[in-house]
């Protein structure tokens, strides 16, 4: 790569060109030479058994795990309904505000799970996409809308697109204000096509894992949930024992809490003395409350005649003594919901202060696992939103991905390109403008004179007349030069055999014409002049112009030199005008150095002394401007000028500017 | 009449149609997602044909997608047709020896 190729900077027209042109031609890639290879050595089975197998080092996006992702959502939404329908029931005053911020996390949760397939589905197609597949608007709209927030793209392509303005563009693709048949439609989908799109897709995707902790922790939040659930319903049953036992007790007659607190602790001691008696005695199945249970039990223990059993049945005669001299302490009560005996109820109390010590430790722990929940669901938040950022910025990425490498790299090879052919174009001008150097350093004076059988007889007057007569006052420098080359060309065929063979291989040199058949040719169904001018179009203004001020002066002071000069011509205003701006004095002052030039080439050619003509006008000049007959020369343009702006109308210059006088 | 593929016919098939696939792939006309998907489908497919008619009508399906593979299509039809005439001339062959 050149200097001038690697500073070469990438400008929005490049990257319009990237845009619109399409790829760039790509040489034969590697698996194409396999594939040929195989193909001819193997045959065309193994061919498409490699070409089958190639790819297969190539990772696969896991698509599946977002729709993991999305289906964890959709559970979550599914956990604050059932909050909010359990709200629904409650009686609370804050219910209502709850179940409105409820509502919000659900919709938020159920958003978040639609946009997550949606983009599964977008990533998939971008993926599966082939040059024959049809592609959704959907996705044509979803890269529309990242490309017109993607920086330099709108400004790029918006005028070649026919938007002067290139916000205008932008608005067009982030509303998807645009066919899909339209340019733009077609630049989308061919994106979408593009292989590198495709690789840049898997590219991102591969960056986007699905943490398996957030698996883990949905278990460990079920787990917990269900925990606190079944501890919230114990609690809240036992909450009401306790209020039921306490409101029991509180309506018990004071004479029965009275005898309670006599026959209660004498029947509690007796109970667990004989239950542990019975336990002994390997019998079980007796419940000592029950007073028929009691009565059986007595009738079984008369039956055996072993200590331990006199025992039992002593303590069992006991009991039944309790139970038939307190008879009212254990009837059921109808006040009571739950139809206990005041014992029953006495019993229950004396164990309230344990088990409300047994709610305030579920409670406790209740609230723990509930912190433990809330850590867990925020550990799990984090994950998923993590992951679900990734996914939902993997589409941006790749289009981004694809301009900033693909179309802006596109664009890069494109002014890579355009500075190559510059520099090669250059390098042809250069040549170009050196070999016309040589075609005038060589051939412009000898082109002035004329010729007969190739040999000089002499000046061609009656061009250089019409040279400053006519063709000065209508052409620029630049057009003098042409008109100069063209009669270089017109002359060649005038001119010795050798000189025209140079000037005709410099000719094709410059592409000016051309040899068929060794025969040389100028360019058919035009004329020189054309074809001079053709060939000026080509070459560097400031060259032509730096030409100009060299070699028309020549062909100036050649005219000087047979006589032809200002001194003998006369101008219209427009004509003065003209060359007023055309011309720097500068021209005219090389002129005049020009004839003396000419005047020794005259010498030389044809013999000194022939021509003289014009040669007083030098001592002239010096005669009116002094010594430095330039600066008058720079008064004569400055008359020249002066008269023109006070339109004299023709005038006629005499003695080299001497007088001026004008003629109405 | 069906004429039934054997593996002289098959390799023949896989020629023709890795011929139109290279000029595919030449083309840029299949991006190397394609190809894979496109290899392996022409692989399936011809392993199970039995008949140049199955292949036909896979191939007439694959054309409709990748029009490189019309080459192939035509080639393979030509094929078709002329392996019908040779097992016709076989018969009358056979025929006309009976009789004499």
């Amino acid at each position: 790569m050149s200097e001038t190729v690697s500073s070469q900077h990438v400008e929005p027209y490049h990257v319009a060109a990237s845009i619109l042109g399409g790829e760039l031609p790509t040489s034969p890639s590697e698996k194409l030479k396999r594939a040929e290879a195989v193909r001819q050595r193997l045959g065309g089975k193994k061919m498409f058994e490699a070409v089958a197998e190639s790819e297969s080092a190539e990772p696969e996006p896991n698509f599946a795990d977002i729709d993991k992702a999305a289906t964890s959502r959709i559970k979550e939404a599914d956990k604050v309904e059932k909050r909010i329908n359990d709200l629904s029931t409650s009686s609370a005053t804050s219910a209502q505000a709850e179940t409105t911020l409820l509502k919000e996390e659900k919709n938020s949760i159920t958003q978040r799970a639609e946009r997550l397939k949606q983009t599964k589905k977008l990533l998939e197609e971008l993926y599966n996409v082939t040059s024959s597949s049809q592609i959704s608007d959907e996705l044509v709209k979803e890269v529309a809308r990242i490309l017109a927030n993607t920086p330099g793209f709108c400004i790029a392509v918006a005028k070649e697109l026919g938007y002067e303005d290139p916000g205008l563009l932008k608005t067009l693709l982030e509303s998807s204000g645009f066919g899909r048949d339209s340019i733009i439609g077609k630049i989308i989908e061919r994106y979408i096509r593009d292989e590198r799109m495709r690789k840049r897709l898997i590219k991102a995707m591969s960056g986007v894992t699905y943490d398996e902790t957030i698996d883990a922790l949905d278990g460990q939040i079920e787990d917990l949930e269900e925990r606190i659930g079944q501890t919230r319903q114990k609690l809240t049953a036992e909450r009401t024992w306790c209020e039921e036992v306490e409101k029991a007790y509180n309506n018990l007659d004071q004479q029965v809490l009275i005898n309670l607190a006599q026959v209660a602790p004498t029947l509690q001691n007796k109970k667990s003395y004989l239950e542990s008696l019975l336990s002994s005695l390997n019998i079980k199945w007796y419940n000592l409350d029950d007073k028929n249970q009691l009565e059986s039990l007595a009738n079984f223990l008369r039956r055996q005649k072993n200590t331990g059993y006199d025992i039992a049945l002593q303590l069992v005669s006991e009991i039944l003594d309790i139970y038939n001299r307190n008879q009212n302490l254990f009837l059921p009560q109808p006040n009571n919901l739950h139809q206990k005996s005041p014992y029953q109820v006495y019993i229950e109390y004396q164990a309230l202060q344990q088990k409300r010590a047994e709610i305030a430790a579920a409670e406790t722990q209740m609230r723990k696992d509930e912190l433990d929940l809330a850590n867990l669901r925020q550990q799990r938040r984090r994950l998923l939103e993590s992951y679900e950022g990734k996914v939902l910025r993997v589409l941006e990425s790749t289009v981004k991905g694809y301009y900033n490498e693909v179309i802006l790299g596109d664009a890069y090879a494109i002014a890579q390109a355009e500075a190559q052919e510059k520099e090669g174009e250059k390098e042809k001008a250069e040549t170009r403008e050196q070999k016309l150097k040589l075609l005038l350093d060589r051939f412009l004076s000898l082109s002035l004179f004329r010729y007969e059988g190739g040999r000089v007889v002499g000046w061609d007057d009656q061009f250089l007349k019409e040279a400053v007569k006519v063709e000065l006052l209508q052409r620029s420098p630049e057009k003098m030069l042409e008109y100069i080359v063209q009669r270089v060309i017109e002359q060649r065929t005038q001119m010795p055999e050798n000189y025209q063979k140079q000037i005709n291989s410099l000719l094709v040199e410059l592409g000016i014409g051309s040899y068929e058949d060794g025969n040389f040719t100028l360019p058919q169904n035009k004329t020189i002049s054309e074809v001079v001018s053709d060939f000026f179009s080509q070459l560097n203004p400031n060259f032509v112009f730096q030409e100009a001020t060299i070699r028309v002066p020549k062909l100036l002071g050649a005219a000087y030199a047979r006589g032809y000069w200002f001194d003998r011509l006369r101008f219209s205003k427009t004509q003065v005008a003209f060359l007023k701006s055309a011309y720097t004095p500068e021209f005219f002052a090389k002129a005049l150095e020009g004839k003396k030039e000419y005047q020794n080439l005259v010498d030389a050619e044809l013999g000194k002394g022939v021509l003289d003509l014009g040669s007083e006008l030098t001592p002239q000049l010096k005669r009116v401007f002094g010594k430095n007959w330039l600066e008058g020369l720079l008064k004569l343009m400055k008359i020249l000028g002066l008269i023109s702006a006070f339109g004299l109308g023709i005038f006629l210059v005499k003695g080299a500017a001497g007088a001026v006088s004008s003629r109405l | 009449m069906q004429y039934l593929l054997n593996n002289d016919d098959k390799k023949r098939i896989y020629d023709v149609l890795a011929d139109c696939f290279i000029v595919g792939l030449k083309n840029n006309y299949i991006g190397s997602f394609e190809q894979k998907h496109i290899a392996k489908t022409i692989l399936k497919e011809v392993e199970q044909a039995k008949s140049i008619d199955e292949v036909i009508i896979f191939l007439e399906t694959l054309s409709k997608k990748y029009s490189f593979f019309n080459t192939a299509l035509i080639t393979l039809k030509s094929d078709l047709i002329k392996k019908k005439e040779e097992i016709i001339i076989n018969k009358l062959e056979q025929y006309i020896k009976k009789i004499n």
